[in-house]
C-alpha cells in the first residue's frame, strides 16, 4: 500500500512538474518581397506560430515587443506597429505593441495557439537591416 | 518615391536557434511568502532542461499589475504601487542547465517592519536569448526574434497585519444583446490584502425563487484595485426580477443587487 502511495505520488509531482512547459515550433522564414507587396503596402507571413502551453493552472499569455520601434543597422525609422499579428483566422490584426497584449488564455491542460503576422510596408521605408524581438510572456491567470 | 527600390527589397527571416530554445520548463505557480514583519524568508522557483542541449537560463525581478479590464501589465522593478520588488533578492540570476538537468533560482525575502498585508511583484525566467545576426546580406532587411519567458508571481504577506475588505461598485443591466442580458459587475479591493474571489449571479423573481444561476469565473484584485467584469443572464419572460451578485473572498461574503424590468420585445 505504502508503495502505491508513494508511485501514485511521485506520478503526481512529476506530472505537475512537467506539464508546465511554453513551447514554439521550429520555423524559420525567409520572405522576399517583391514590388507588388509595396504596392500593396503589406504581406502575410507564409506560415504562423504555434505556441503550446502546457499548464497545471489557469494562464494567460502575453505578447509585447522590448521597444516602440525597430532596431535599424543604420538608424532608419520603422515601428514595431508596422508588424500586425492575429490569431489565426480570427479577427483583424493588431499592431504590434511595446506594452503587453493579451494573446490567449487557458485552463489546466495542453493548448496551442496559433499566432500569424502581417508586415506593413512602404515605399518610404528606407533599405536598412531593421530588427525586433517579439517577447511572449507566460503568466498565471492569478486567481485559483 | 520608388526611387528606394531595389531588386534585393526585403528579407524577413525568422530566427530561431533549435526546439531547445522554447523547451525551458518552468513551475510557474503563484507563491506566496507569509513573514512576520521584520522577518526573513526564502522561495525557490524550479526549472528544467528537458532538450538534449545545454540551455542558459535567467531570472529577473519586475512589478506588475492588473488593470481593471482584467490584463496584466509589466513594469520595471519598484515602478508600481505596493511593489515587493525591493524586497527580493535572487541568489543567482543566470544558470546553465545540462541536458535533461534540473535547477532552482532561490530567492530571498524580507518584509519589513512597516509594511501592512501583502506586496507583489513578479519573477521573470528564460532562456537566454540567441544572439543576433546582423550580417545580413541584403540591403533591405528585417529580422525577427522571438523569446519566451514565465512570469511568476510572488506575494509577500506581513503575517497578522492582514485586513481583507472589499465592495462592489457597480452591478448593472444592459438592454438585450444577441438574445442576453449583458451584466456589468465592478468589485474594489479596499484592504490591504491580495485577494481571491468567488462568485455567481442570481435572478431571482419577487417571490424569492431563483430562476437562474450564472457562475463568475474566479478571479483576484491586488490592494487598492478595481476590477470590471462582463457576464450575461438569459432575459426572463415579462416581469420584474431581481439580480443578485454573490462573491466570496477567504471567509467573507458580500452580495449586491440590482432591481430590473423584461418588457415586451426582450427589452430590460
Amino acid at each position: 500500500m505504502k508503495k502505491i502511495i508513494f508511485f501514485a505520488l511521485l506520478f503526481l509531482c512529476w506530472g505537475a512538474w512537467a506539464e508546465n512547459t511554453l513551447e514554439i515550433d521550429t520555423m524559420s522564414f525567409t520572405y522576399q518581397a517583391k514590388r507588388k507587396d509595396l504596392d500593396a503596402g503589406f504581406f502575410d507571413f507564409p506560415g504562423q506560430n504555434r505556441l503550446t502551453v502546457d499548464a497545471t493552472t489557469p494562464w494567460q499569455l502575453y505578447l509585447r515587443t522590448d521597444n516602440p520601434v525597430f532596431s535599424a543597422t543604420g538608424n532608419h525609422y520603422k515601428p514595431v506597429g508596422d508588424l500586425l499579428w492575429r490569431l489565426k483566422n480570427q479577427g483583424l490584426y493588431n499592431p504590434l505593441t511595446h506594452s503587453p497584449q493579451l494573446v490567449a488564455e487557458g485552463e489546466i491542460g495542453k493548448t496551442q495557439v496559433m499566432v500569424e503576422y502581417r508586415m506593413l510596408l512602404s515605399w518610404q521605408n528606407l533599405p536598412d537591416t531593421y530588427t525586433v524581438t517579439l517577447l511572449y510572456t507566460l503568466t498565471s491567470q492569478g486567481a485559483q | 518615391m520608388k526611387r528606394h527600390f531595389q531588386p534585393f527589397v526585403f528579407f524577413l527571416v525568422f530566427l530561431f536557434t533549435s526546439t531547445a530554445y522554447g523547451m525551458l520548463q518552468c513551475s510557474f505557480e503563484d507563491r506566496t511568502l507569509e513573514l512576520s514583519p521584520g522577518e526573513r524568508g526564502q522561495l525557490e522557483i524550479e526549472v528544467s532542461n528537458p532538450d538534449s542541449q545545454p540551455l542558459a537560463v535567467r531570472a529577473y525581478i519586475g512589478d506588475w499589475l492588473r488593470t481593471e479590464a482584467g490584463e496584466q501589465q509589466f513594469h520595471p522593478p519598484g515602478t508600481v504601487a505596493n511593489s515587493a520588488a525591493g524586497q527580493l533578492r535572487l541568489a543567482e540570476s543566470l544558470i546553465i542547465l545540462g541536458p535533461g538537468e534540473e535547477g532552482k533560482f532561490k530567492l530571498s525575502a524580507t518584509v519589513p517592519p512597516q509594511q501592512e498585508g501583502s506586496r507583489t511583484a513578479m519573477v521573470f525566467v528564460e532562456a537566454e536569448r540567441p544572439p543576433q545576426n546582423e550580417s545580413g546580406s541584403a540591403e533591405m532587411q528585417i529580422k525577427f526574434q522571438i523569446s519566451l519567458r514565465y512570469g511568476i508571481k510572488i506575494y509577500l504577506v506581513a503575517r497578522g497585519t492582514q485586513q481583507p475588505r472589499s465592495r462592489f461598485l457597480e452591478l448593472s443591466l444592459e438592454p438585450q444583446q444577441a438574445g442576453k442580458l449583458p451584466v456589468t459587475l465592478a468589485v474594489e479591493n479596499t484592504g490591504n490584502l491580495h485577494l481571491k474571489y468567488r462568485g455567481q449571479l442570481e435572478v431571482r423573481d419577487f417571490t424569492g425563487k431563483v430562476l437562474e444561476v450564472v457562475e463568475l469565473p474566479p478571479f483576484s484584485i491586488l490592494p487598492g484595485a478595481k476590477l470590471k467584469l462582463e457576464s450575461q443572464i438569459e432575459p426572463p419572460p415579462v416581469g420584474e426580477y431581481l439580480l443578485l451578485a454573490i462573491v466570496d473572498y477567504g471567509s467573507k461574503t458580500m452580495a449586491a443587487e440590482a432591481q430590473f424590468m423584461v418588457k415586451g420585445g426582450g427589452d430590460s
